[in-house]
C-alpha cells in the first residue's frame, strides 16, 4: 500500500496572545493515510485534530516536521486533497453549481468540461435539480452534500472531512452519513482515501476503517484501533459495540496506554431485544383452558386452528406466548400443557395471576428489567416513553409501540405495575409484588 | 412648500439658463466624484483587503486609518495648491485629488471592515479549492466586501460632493485657481453674497445627491442586503 500522505515529526506551535511564548498545539505527529482506507483522526476538543487536518491541507503550515504528499514535500496548497467543512462553508452568492465548479474552474478547466463534472456530482450527492438554487434556498443536509459535491468532484487522492456532519441535526446527519458510506462502500467513491476528524466515538467506528485516538494538550497521536468489521459497519454487531465501548474507556482515561487489543465482550442480550408475542392474556388463558378440557392436555394445532376458526397464523402469537411463559410444549406438530399450564388454566383468578406474574417474572427478562427500574425510582413510577424509547433501539417505532401495549397488558394482568393512560407513566402498585 | 418656494425665487430672479448651466456643472462635478470613487476604490480596496486580511496588521492600523479618515483635510489644501500651481496642474483635475483627501479613507476604512468580515471558513475553502487571482476576487473577495463597500462609497461620495465647494477654488497668496464645476459655483456666490446663486446651487447639489441615492445607491444597498449577504 503507498502513502498518500505521511506526516513526519510534525510540530506545530501557536503564538500566546501575549505574544512572547508559544504553546504547543500538535506534538511528534508521525501518520500515513494509505490508498483505499478510511481512517478517522479522533479527539476531543484541544487535541488538534484540525489543525493536523488543515497542515495536511496544506492551509498552515508546520512548525517542524513535514508532510508529504505522494511522497513529495508539500508547499502550499495540497492539490491531491479536497477538504468539506463543518460549517459547509459555501458561497452564498454562488449557485449550488457555482459552488460545485469553484475548485474546477481555478484548475483552469474548460466550462463545458466543468458543467458535465459538476451536474455529475450533484447527481452524485442526490441533489439532481437544485443546481441553480442559492444555498439559502436548501437545507443544512442539503447544504452540506453541496460541500460533499464541491470536494469530490475534483477527484482528490484523499477527500479530508472536518467534523462533516456535527452541524446537522441527528437524523440528517445519520442519513447522509449511511450516503456517503454506501457511495465508499460501492466501490465508486471518487476519493482514494478519506480521512474524517470527529468528536464522535460511534461516527469513527461507524465510517473508519482505522481510528487514530487524538490526545489534548498537547495534541498528539495515543494510538489507533483497527475497526476490524466488514463494510458496511454493523453497528448492531457486538464487536461494533465492544470497539465503542473500548475507545469511550480509552477517551475519558487519557493515561490509559491505547493498545488497540479489544477484547471481545460478550455483551448481555437486551430484555428489551427479545420479541414478545402480541397475545393479550386473555387469549392466552382461553386457549389454555380449552387445552386443559383435552384429555391430556394436548392437541393437534390445526385441528386447535380449526377448532378456534383461527388460521395457523393467527394462532402463532398465543402458541409462542404460552411457550414463552412455560404453560405449554409445542412438539410434532401438537401443543401439550405443562404442569404449570395445567395449573394456571384450571385455578382460581387470584392464583393464576400469581403464576402468571411468577412465569413472567422468571422467563421474559423485559418484565424483570420493567419492575427494576421502577422500584429504582423514588416516584416508582417511569413515563412510558423512557421504555418505548429501550424498544426503540431494536424494534421500528411502530413495532416497539405493539411491544409495549403487550408487555403493559401482560404486567397489568399479573399486578406487576399499573399503567395510567392519562399520564402515560407506569407505576408500581401497592403493597409491592413479591417476586 | 420649500421647493416651490425655490423655485420661484430661482426662476423670477434667475432663469432657465441658469438652471441648465448648474446642472452642466453639476454633471462636471458629478464626473470628478465618480472618477475619485472608481480610483480610490481601485487603489484602497486591494490595500483595504490585505490589511483586513491579516487580524494583527489590521489592529494596528485601524486607529491611524481612523486618524486620517477624521483629519480635516483642508488643513492640506494649501500645500496641495502650491504643488499644483508649481507644476503647472489643472484644478479641474486637481479638484479631484483635493476631494480625495478627506473622502477616500471611507473606502479604506471599509474595505478593511468588510474584508475582516469575510467568515475564515470562506478564507480556508477559496484557498483549499486553489481560487487564486482573478477568480479569488471575483468570487470571494468582491462579493463580500460588497455591502462594506457600498457604505464606503456613499460616504464618500457624500464627502466628496461637499468637499468640491472647498475644492474647486483653492488660493495660495494672492493666487487662485479655479475648477468649472458646482463646487466652485457655489463657493462663488457664496463669497459674492448672491442669494438666488446660492439657492440654486445648493438646491442643484441636493437634487444631485438625493437622485444619486435614489437611481444608484440604494439599489446597490438593496442588491447588497439581497445577492451578497453574508
Amino acid at each position: 500500500m503507498s502513502d498518500l500522505i505521511r506526516v513526519q515529526h510534525l510540530f506545530k506551535r501557536f503564538p500566546r496572545p501575549d505574544g512572547k511564548s508559544e504553546f504547543t498545539v500538535l506534538k511528534d505527529v508521525n501518520l500515513s493515510i494509505h490508498a483505499g482506507e478510511v481512517v478517522a483522526l479522533l479527539g476531543r476538543s484541544g487535541s488538534g485534530k484540525s489543525t493536523l487536518l488543515r497542515i495536511m491541507a496544506g492551509l498552515i503550515p508546520p512548525s517542524e516536521g513535514q508532510v508529504l504528499s505522494q511522497g513529495q514535500p508539500l508547499r502550499g496548497v495540497n492539490q491531491n486533497v479536497a477538504m468539506v467543512f463543518q460549517s459547509f462553508a459555501l458561497l452564498p452568492w454562488l449557485t449550488v453549481q457555482e459552488n460545485v465548479e469553484l475548485g474546477l474552474e481555478a484548475r483552469g478547466i474548460p466550462k463545458t468540461e466543468r458543467q458535465q463534472r459538476s451536474l455529475k456530482a450533484i447527481d452524485m450527492v442526490g441533489l439532481d435539480g437544485f443546481e441553480s438554487a442559492y444555498p439559502k434556498e436548501i437545507s443544512g443536509g442539503m447544504k452540506q452534500r453541496v460541500g460533499f459535491a464541491r470536494a469530490l468532484v475534483l477527484e482528490p487522492q484523499v477527500l479530508l472531512m472536518d467534523e462533516p456532519f456535527s452541524a446537522l441535526d441527528v437524523l440528517t446527519a445519520e442519513n447522509l452519513r449511511g450516503e456517503i458510506d454506501d457511495l465508499w462502500n460501492a466501490k465508486a467513491f471518487p476519493a482514494q482515501s478519506i480521512l474524517i476528524v470527529t468528536h464522535n466515538i460511534e461516527e469513527a467506528v461507524f465510517l473508519a476503517d482505522r481510528v487514530v485516538i487524538l490526545g489534548s494538550n498537547p495534541g498528539r497521536i495515543r494510538g489507533e484501533v483497527a475497526i476490524d468489521l466488514p463494510r458496511p459497519h454493523d453497528r448492531q454487531h457486538p464487536r461494533f459495540a465492544a470497539l465503542v465501548d473500548y475507545i469511550y474507556t480509552v477517551m475519558t482515561n487519557p493515561d490509559i496506554e491505547v493498545t488497540g487489543t479489544v477484547a471481545e465482550k460478550t455483551l448481555p442480550p437486551s430484555p428489551y431485544a427479545q420479541a414478545l408475542p402480541h397475545a393479550r392474556v386473555g387469549g392466552i388463558s382461553g386457549l389454555l383452558e380449552l387445552l386443559a378440557e383435552r384429555s391430556g392436555g394436548s392437541e393437534d394445532l390445526p385441528r386447535l386452528a380449526e377448532r378456534l376458526s383461527l388460521s395457523v397464523d393467527d394462532l402463532l402469537p398465543f402458541l409462542e406466548a404460552t411457550v414463552l411463559l412455560g404453560f405449554a410444549d409445542v412438539a410434532g406438530g401438537d401443543i401439550r400443557l405443562t404442569d404449570i399450564g395445567r395449573d394456571f388454566a384450571t385455578t382460581t383468578i387470584l392464583r393464576s395471576k400469581d403464576i402468571f406474574r411468577q412465569q413472567a417474572l422468571s422467563r421474559v427478562p423485559v418484565f424483570h428489567s420493567i419492575l427494576q427500574t421502577l422500584q429504582e425510582k423514588q416516584n416508582r413510577s417511569m413515563r412510558s416513553e423512557f421504555f418505548l424509547d429501550l424498544w426503540d433501539e431494536h424494534f421500528p417505532h411502530a413495532e416497539a409501540a405493539r411491544q409495549f401495549a403487550t408487555a403493559v397488558d401482560w404486567g397489568r394482568y399479573a399486578e406487576l405495575f399499573e399503567y395510567d393512560a392519562d399520564e402515560d407513566r407506569l407505576y408500581l402498585p401497592e403493597p409491592i409484588p413479591i417476586s | 412648500m420649500l421647493l416651490v418656494w425655490i423655485v420661484h425665487f430661482v426662476s423670477t430672479s434667475l432663469g432657465l439658463g441658469e438652471v441648465l448651466k448648474t446642472f452642466a456643472l453639476a454633471l462636471l462635478t458629478l464626473l470628478r466624484v465618480s472618477l475619485l470613487l472608481v480610483v480610490a476604490s481601485l487603489i484602497w480596496t486591494p490595500i483595504g483587503v490585505a490589511i483586513g486580511f491579516q487580524p494583527r496588521l489590521a489592529r494596528a492600523l485601524q486607529p491611524i486609518v481612523q486618524f486620517l479618515a477624521s483629519f480635516p483635510a483642508n488643513f492640506v489644501f494649501p500645500f496641495a495648491t502650491l504643488l499644483f500651481i508649481r507644476s503647472h496642474i489643472s484644478l479641474d483635475w486637481g479638484s479631484i485629488l483635493l476631494m480625495a483627501l478627506g473622502s477616500q479613507w471611507y473606502i479604506l476604512f471599509n474595505s478593511i471592515a468588510g474584508a475582516q468580515r469575510i467568515p475564515t471558513d470562506l478564507r480556508e475553502m477559496a484557498a483549499a479549492m486553489g481560487l487564486h487571482g482573478w477568480q479569488r476576487w471575483r468570487q470571494l473577495i468582491i462579493p463580500g466586501i460588497f455591502s462594506a463597500w457600498v457604505t464606503g462609497a456613499i460616504t464618500a461620495s457624500g464627502g466628496a460632493w461637499n468637499a468640491s465647494i472647498v475644492s474647486e477654488i483653492v488660493s495660495w497668496g494672492s493666487t487662485t485657481l479655479q475648477a468649472t464645476g458646482l463646487g466652485s459655483y457655489i463657493a462663488e456666490a457664496t463669497t459674492q453674497g448672491d442669494w438666488p446663486r446660492i439657492t440654486l446651487g445648493i438646491a442643484m447639489m441636493s437634487l444631485f445627491v438625493v437622485g444619486l441615492n435614489r437611481l444608484l445607491w440604494q439599489r446597490l444597498y438593496q442588491l447588497a442586503e439581497t445577492r451578497y449577504h453574508l
